[in-house]
């Protein structure tokens, strides 16, 4: 049984920050208490912003917040720094740490840093079944009592110790118990000693204490550099000279010098808390992780996948073809002896788009969502990020630009929202004007349902590696124009993880809820409306204004301009309308090269308003107007020359 | 000698981190800085990045090329 609910009306409630490095599962405690919400998988980065829920637990509804990932307080990219300003705001009543069990030494270092804060503060063990199979035990008794945190173990993905663990948390925050402040050796205090000896009134911040800030300043942080510096010259002249005696005392470098004391205290803890036997064999796990990370094995395992899809897609689309061939052939027989007039059409054109989203789109839809979430949540796409960034980095993207890329190929949207991930606006640039080209799984549905099935394999494949092309060709001629500097990619690599059959299922669920709810609806009525608009012979306006470039350009009947103009809005309303505007069956009425050209300009052209939308609001108009050109530009271009060369 | 130069298998410790501070601090968060040893598990096709396996917990870190270069390791002495 769930003991939390969602909660109803807002009061005074309290705030609960997940906080923690990249993939130690924060999300996933998130969704196991607030229904299941947002993404999760296994790379670190899947997270960019922050989501929130209202939940009551036990009668105590509390606001709980789940961060991106970071490695450490002082900032980077766009993610790191949501987490950051939240966490400084003082809104927080208690921060959950969240750490992977089976990575704790390097996970402390970030659980320190929080601990400074002085925010009550209870720590995840997240993963122990990870682990303990590495024969890792913790002593949480001892933590608490070295931290005053308590430490408790949790398995996110089975829910297992979720509820106690925020029993705890609520109980600390509302008996506003704080962490002991973690102590440094007589140096590093005495040095701070002298900090806030002088610490200038004018510096005093509402929710933090001067001791975390001074110790900020010892680590360089900018943002509280400069405020010091506006505050006090002379004691941001103090502050940088302790710093730097303290360096040449232990011959450390000056930024890294109060880390290293900090890395001192975490080992001093780890060693207190931890103990090593050995673990479980992991022989299994290794070999099938060397395979996958070898060229071959990884491009075996890429292949035999994206085949297993395509087929039961294929299967899939018989099955429910099957089932809905009769019903709807009677509907639309009940309806075409109505006559014909307004109200039948608007009949005819709703049972169309019925039949189309269920029949056409969830076949090719469902598979690809399943392979979507087990490549997520296996560990896979970390493992094809390491074999194709030498790739990418020769045609000038960034390493890191592999994970939106990736996520690409699900749904534009968030793969460009993941773009905050990166470090610079240049890399960010090249990666948002590139993700457009990539397939999404709309794209994909168009694919299989024309390339695949009029086509063949061969033409599907080649449809997926030419939005890769295009992406790789767009990233090459803007990584030469804009020049940076390209120090490469760094990131974890998680160990290969079995999916979970229950979070697996909600992750499909919660993409297919978005076609169900959003995307079918859309498609049905574009249905009734372009039956209405055909019944008056209004199409004929959009189909003749587009005809220059549908029969012009392409050599397709002009009545594929409907189609092609609805699919700005969603990809696969291009697909849902085919049938409708040309008036029967597709494979009949087009060519096998009229196909290709119809997939091959919809694999390319203008992303989808959603799409739009995000370049917009994440780049700005120009990055909007300029991806929508580019993108329109490389479809006609292509599809152009394909209607003019004899492939077929 | 710096990580680019190891071979496959080989384990090192870091005895320098170049480059600046937001560079140090990056590389600090994935567990890379002075006294850390690591093993080199593997390098991605097409010059791509190295595969390091950090010794003391095990975690792994794809490190590219361009930073790889500025982290001076040194063979232990047995």
């Amino acid at each position: 049984m769930n003991p939390f609910e969602p909660a109803r009306g807002r009061g005074h409630e309290l705030v609960i920050a997940l906080a923690g490095q990249p993939n130690c599962g924060k999300s996933t405690i998130f969704n196991t208490v607030g229904g299941f919400k947002v993404n999760t998988a296994n790379f670190a980065g899947t997270s960019v912003s922050y989501a929130e829920t209202t939940v009551c637990f036990h009668g105590r509804t509390f606001r709980l917040i789940d961060l991106p990932g970071t490695y450490s307080i002082s900032s980077f990219d766009l993610a790191e720094k949501v987490t950051r300003d939240f966490l400084l705001s003082g809104q927080v009543d208690v921060i959950i740490s969240v750490a992977d069990a089976s990575l704790l030494s390097r996970s402390l270092e970030f659980t320190l840093q929080l601990q400074e804060m002085g925010v009550p503060m209870v720590l995840a063990l997240n993963m122990i079944d990870e682990a303990h199979r590495k024969g890792m035990q913790f002593d949480v008794e001892r933590f608490r009592e070295l931290t005053g945190v308590a430490a408790l173990e949790v398995t996110a993905v089975q829910g297992k110790g979720i509820p106690e663990l925020f029993a705890e948390a609520i109980r600390l925050a509302e008996a506003d118990y704080r962490p002991i402040l973690p102590q440094y050796d007589r140096d590093v205090e005495q040095c701070l000693a002298g900090i806030l000896g002088r610490y200038p009134a004018a510096l005093a911040t509402p929710n933090l204490s001067p001791r975390f800030v001074a110790i900020r300043l010892l680590e360089m942080d900018e943002h509280f550099g400069r405020l010091a510096r506006e505050a006090d010259p002379a004691f941001a002249d103090f502050v940088d000279d302790q710093r730097r005696q303290l360096a040449e005392l232990h011959g450390w470098p000056e930024a890294g010098v109060l880390a290293s004391h900090r890395h001192a205290v975490v080992l001093d803890l780890y060693e207190q808390i931890a103990t090593h036997r050995r673990g479980s064999s992991e022989g299994l796990r290794e070999r099938v992780d060397a395979f996958i990370t070898s060229p071959l094995g990884g491009l075996a395992t890429l292949a035999v996948s994206l085949l297993a899809m395509f087929y039961s897609a294929f299967w899939l689309g018989d099955v429910i073809s099957g089932w809905l061939e009769g019903p709807f052939a009677r509907l639309s027989g009940a309806i075409l002896a109505l006559g014909a007039g307004p109200f039948e059409s608007i009949l005819m054109g709703l049972a169309q788009g019925v039949e189309a989203g269920a029949g056409i789109i969830l076949p090719y839809l469902i598979p690809l969502l399943v392979l979507l979430a087990l490549y997520e949540d296996t560990g896979f796409l970390p493992r094809l990020a390491f074999l194709l960034d030498g790739l990418l980095h020769r045609v000038g993207l960034h390493g890191k630009s592999i994970v939106p890329l990736i996520i690409g190929y699900g749904c534009n949207v968030p793969a460009i929202m993941a773009t905050r991930n990166l470090d610079n606006w240049r890399d960010r640039m090249i990666a948002m004007l590139a993700i457009p080209f990539i397939t999404c799984s709309a794209r994909t549905v168009v694919i299989l349902a024309l390339a695949g099935k009029y086509l063949g394999a061969g033409w599907t494949a080649f449809m997926y590696l030419l939005g890769l092309a295009g992406a790789m060709l767009l990233a090459f001629a803007l990584s030469r124009t804009k020049a940076g500097s390209l120090l490469g990619v760094i990131m974890d690599m998680p160990p290969l993880r079995r999916p979970y059959p229950g979070i697996i299922v909600k992750k499909i669920w919660l993409r297919l809820r978005e076609f169900l709810v959003v995307a079918w609806p859309v498609i049905a009525i574009a249905s009734v409306v372009l039956s209405v608009l055909s019944f008056y012979g209004f199409d004929r306006y959009v189909n003749a204004a587009l005809a220059p470039l549908t029969s012009g350009v392409m050599h397709l009947p002009a009545s594929t301009g409907i189609a092609l103009f609805l699919g700005v809005f969603r990809k696969e309303l291009a697909l849902a309308i085919l049938g409708t505007a040309l008036g029967g069956d597709i494979g009949a009425v087009l060519s096998h090269q009229q196909i290709l050209v119809l997939v091959v300009f919809t694999t390319l052209y203008i992303p989808c308003l959603a799409t739009l939308a995000a370049l917009w609001k994440e780049g700005g108009w120009k990055t909007c107007l300029a991806s929508a050109a580019l993108n329109l530009l490389a479809a006609l271009a292509v599809a152009g020359l394909f209607a003019r060369l004899a492939l077929i | 000698m710096t990580l680019l130069d190891l071979k496959c298998g080989e384990t090192v410790k870091v005895k320098t981190v170049g480059g600046g501070k937001a560079l140090l601090e990056r590389l600090r968060g994935f567990g890379v800085f002075v006294g850390r040893r690591f093993r080199l598990v593997k390098c991605g096709p097409f010059a791509g990045p190295l595969l390091l396996e950090d010794a003391a917990n095990g975690a792994r870190v794809l490190l590219g090329r361009g930073m790889a270069g500025k982290v001076e390791v040194e063979r232990e002495s047995l």
